[in-house]
């Protein structure tokens, strides 16, 4: 047990992910106390001691007041057994390591804690009122401390562990507030309103994208200061001809920061050198591989990190637009249908009713936008727009091959130039135009084809934890 | 108690034989209602139906099934198309499509008697029965070249039948009296009404009719070059009177438009005290337009 409290992080330093909503740590902490001091003081001025009761000596107050601490060590157990038992159903034995120290250091500031202040209280002769006032605020900052430590903290031991092992709920208090905020944009009567029709969003006709992967971890424990994770790659390929999936593992200190890269070690089945190759079938085909990295220099008892592996792998998305052209009746709106969710859709949109009219021009906008945000787009190898002969359109820097424009070969930082970029959605709009050509009275169904090819990376990510060994 | 149980027998009699004749009854009307021309599409493989799926590249006919339930023979055009963009194959989507004319024959109406308890006289209407077929050329449609989707495209195939009518409606209508006329008139898109009044005057009458027309279904009326929608030619003689009309306060220029609920005020003065009966004439001119749509499903990708 005499390295228990030794703990080993790959990074202690704050990166600005770790600060919420922009403010630093240390000012929650400020934040945290005064509010929770302010409600614990309101709180305790309404409780007065017992009509009676007399001041006691030092002695009696020692006494009373080592009663207390014994009360106030039960009490920072009992938290500390609740705190843990989240990072042990998560990780498993591995995190009793970590959560015997919590046992520790709470039971004894909870005793010694609660022995100050109740020494306080028996032995310093101030008003009864004011007594139970002081008593409830410093409760308050007490549990702001604890929620400090466990939501904000970032750095030292139990901030860092708490950051590690209660990583996924903050994260979902996270998405929970940014969920909400989006709801801001209905103040604006914003596009982004949920409650709006998301007109550069297509409709998916196929909630899964036919091609799938998923990747399991097991394994996940160092042992003999080995990082020696077992991925486990299920792919279902039932439409392209073959599809390469190039694996990379890294190293990070939390499932957004990368720290180094790792060894790939023994892929297995479908692999080609250091990527794997999936031929079409109808079937779950199954491989691994490890991500492997030997700690050397290393000598502690407990370590904690991620394993972060991302695949790359490209995507070819077919789309269509179903417009009307002709002259009546009005049919309002139509969103582009995509045949599988991808994780980058391609939209057409307009914001003119339809059909549209002969002889008439009529903006629209191409947008990609990002779905899953797991994933990122690295490389946009084609996207073409495919006009039936009664359409003639342009869009900017797509060029222009018989009826169809076609933008190829494009990285994300040259598109980022070219279109109308917002990052907080991953957004790129490109303006466009079209004129149609003739249409009969009567609307007809003109579907645009859209086929897209573009390579992404989609990351997984691990904790791991090092046994006691 | 023996008079009890024979009262309880009569009433069901009486129950029964109110429920066969009615059923009867509903029957006689269904047939003696139906009028005009009627049409669906041709269920056969191969061909389009309400609610086929058919795939990209599938060659296929359409066929349309009329009947014409007018006790005279019927001509006219017969029209089809669909709303899916002629780049993409199909049927021509043009202003009416591809039309092709067709003449049907008249139904036949026959009396039936039947005999026994329920012996009663009906007519039984058989209705002329013709089947045209798309494309006339000999060739098939299919489509190509849409974008392929998981779900299958909605598309509609409209049919439109047009033909002219020429009707004449009559009543008698008699001076002086309270008694409304009744006009006769066969079966027809545009029934018309007349309402009369009577006005006694120094040594004769003045007639006021009102005259109303009706359409019958959920069909177009247009002018008989079907160049106006909801105009009729409209023709009204009150042999041997001069007669004077006006629809809105506005002289009566022959056409009526159905589209709104105008009435033609048509007067003639009698010049003498004596009773009798005038032939109310009115002759109508039209086209008629019939569409229907059908929902089809295009599916565009191979599961």
């Amino acid at each position: 047990m005499a390295g228990l409290t030794e703990l080993v992080f790959t990074s202690g330093t704050l990166n600005p992910s770790q600060y919420y909503w922009g403010i630093n740590p240390i000012v929650w902490l400020i934040i945290l106390l005064g509010v929770c001091g302010i409600i614990g003081a309101m709180l305790g001025k309404d409780f007065k001691r017992e009509p009676g009761e007399k001041q006691l000596t030092i002695g009696q107050s020692l006494k009373s007041a080592a009663a207390t601490g014994v009360m106030g060590a039960v009490i920072g157990l009992i938290i500390a057994i609740l705190l843990s038992i989240f990072p042990i159903v998560r990780f498993g034995f591995p995190a009793l390591y970590g959560s015997l120290m919590f046992f520790i250091i709470f039971t004894i500031v909870g005793f010694a804690g609660f022995f100050v202040v109740g020494f306080l209280y028996f032995i310093v002769p101030i008003p009864e009122q004011l007594k139970m006032t002081i008593v409830w605020g410093i409760a308050g900052m007490a549990l702001g401390v604890l929620l400090w430590v466990i939501f904000i903290a970032q750095t030292g031991p139990v901030g860092s562990y708490m950051s590690f092992a209660y990583a996924p709920v903050r994260e979902k208090i996270n998405s929970f507030f940014d969920s909400l905020s989006k709801f801001e944009a209905c103040f604006y009567a914003s596009p982004k309103c949920p409650f709006f029709i998301q007109w550069d969003e297509p409709t998916r006709e196929n909630p899964l994208e036919l091609f799938n992967a998923d990747l399991q971890f097991s394994e996940t424990q160092v042992v003999s200061n080995n990082i020696n994770v077992l991925a486990s790659l299920t792919v279902k390929n039932p439409e392209l001809a073959q599809i390469e999936l190039i694996p990379t593992c890294y190293l990070g200190s939390s499932p957004h920061v990368k720290d180094e890269q790792i060894d790939i070690k023994n892929l297995g089945k479908y692999s080609i050198g250091n990527k794997f190759v999936f031929p079409l079938t109808a079937d779950e085909l199954h491989t691994s591989f490890r991500c492997s990295r030997e700690l050397s220099d290393f000598t502690k008892n407990v370590y904690i990190g991620y394993v972060i592996v991302e695949l790359k792998r490209p995507v070819i998305l077919k789309a269509s637009w179903p417009i009307y052209i002709g002259t009546e009746p009005n049919m309002g709106r139509t969103k582009t249908i995509m045949s599988f969710n991808a994780p980058y859709s391609v939209a057409l949109t307009a914001d003119s009713d339809m059909p549209f009219e002969e002889g008439k021009t009529y903006d629209f906008a191409v947008v990609i936008k990002r779905i899953d945000e797991n994933t990122n787009m690295t490389f946009l190898k084609e996207l073409r727009i495919e006009f039936p002969d009664s359409i003639l359109a342009e869009c900017e820097n797509f060029e222009v091959d018989g009826q169809d424009l076609v933008l190829s070969n494009i990285d994300m930082s040259v598109l980022k130039n070219i279109t109308q970029y917002t990052a907080n959605d991953e957004r790129y709009s490109i303006a466009c135009s079209m004129q149609i050509k003739d249409a009969p009275q009567r609307a007809v169904l003109t579907p645009i084809k859209i086929d897209a090819s573009y390579d992404v990376v989609t990351q997984y990510e691990t904790p791991i934890l090092k046994a006691h060994g | 108690m023996k008079i009890k149980s024979n009262f309880f027998i009569i009433v069901g009699i009486c129950i029964v034989l109110a429920f066969v004749s009615a059923a009867d009854m509903s029957c006689n009307q269904s047939n003696a209602a139906k009028s005009g021309l009627d049409f669906l599409l041709v269920s056969r493989p191969g061909f389009i139906n309400s609610g086929s799926l058919i795939s990209q590249g599938d060659i296929f006919n359409v066929g349309v099934h009329l009947e014409n339930y007018d006790s005279k023979e019927r001509s006219g055009m017969i029209c089809l198309r669909d709303d899916v963009e002629d780049g993409f194959g199909g049927i021509s989507s043009g202003s009416l499509g591809e039309c092709q004319s067709f003449v049907i024959r008249a139904a036949e109406r026959t009396d039936v008697k039947k005999t026994g308890i329920l012996s009663s006289s009906s007519s039984q209407v058989n209705p002329g029965i013709l089947e045209v077929f798309f494309p006339s050329s000999g060739q098939e449609y299919s489509y190509y070249g849409m974008p392929e989707m998981l779900n299958p495209y909605t598309a509609n195939l409209y049919v439109t039948v047009q033909y002219n009518e020429i009707t004449d409606a009559s009543a008698t209508i008699t001076v002086p009296g309270q008694d409304q006329p009744v006009m006769a008139q066969e079966p027809a898109m545009l029934q018309v009404g007349v309402v009369k009044e009577i006005h006694p005057r120094e040594n004769g009458y003045l007639v006021d009719l009102a005259i109303t027309l009706t359409k019958q279904a959920n069909a177009g009326i247009y002018t008989p070059d079907l160049s106006r929608e909801n105009i009729t030619q409209m023709n009204i003689n009150l042999i041997p009177l001069s007669i004077g009309c006006s629809v809105l306060g506005k002289p009566f220029d022959g056409t009526m438009d159905v589209s709104k609920t105008a009435t033609v005020k048509c007067s003639a003065i009698i010049n003498n005290n004596q009773a009798q009966g005038f032939p109310l004439v009115v002759s109508l001119a039209y086209g008629v337009q019939i569409q229907k749509s059908f929902g089809f499903n295009i599916k565009t990708k191979q599961t």
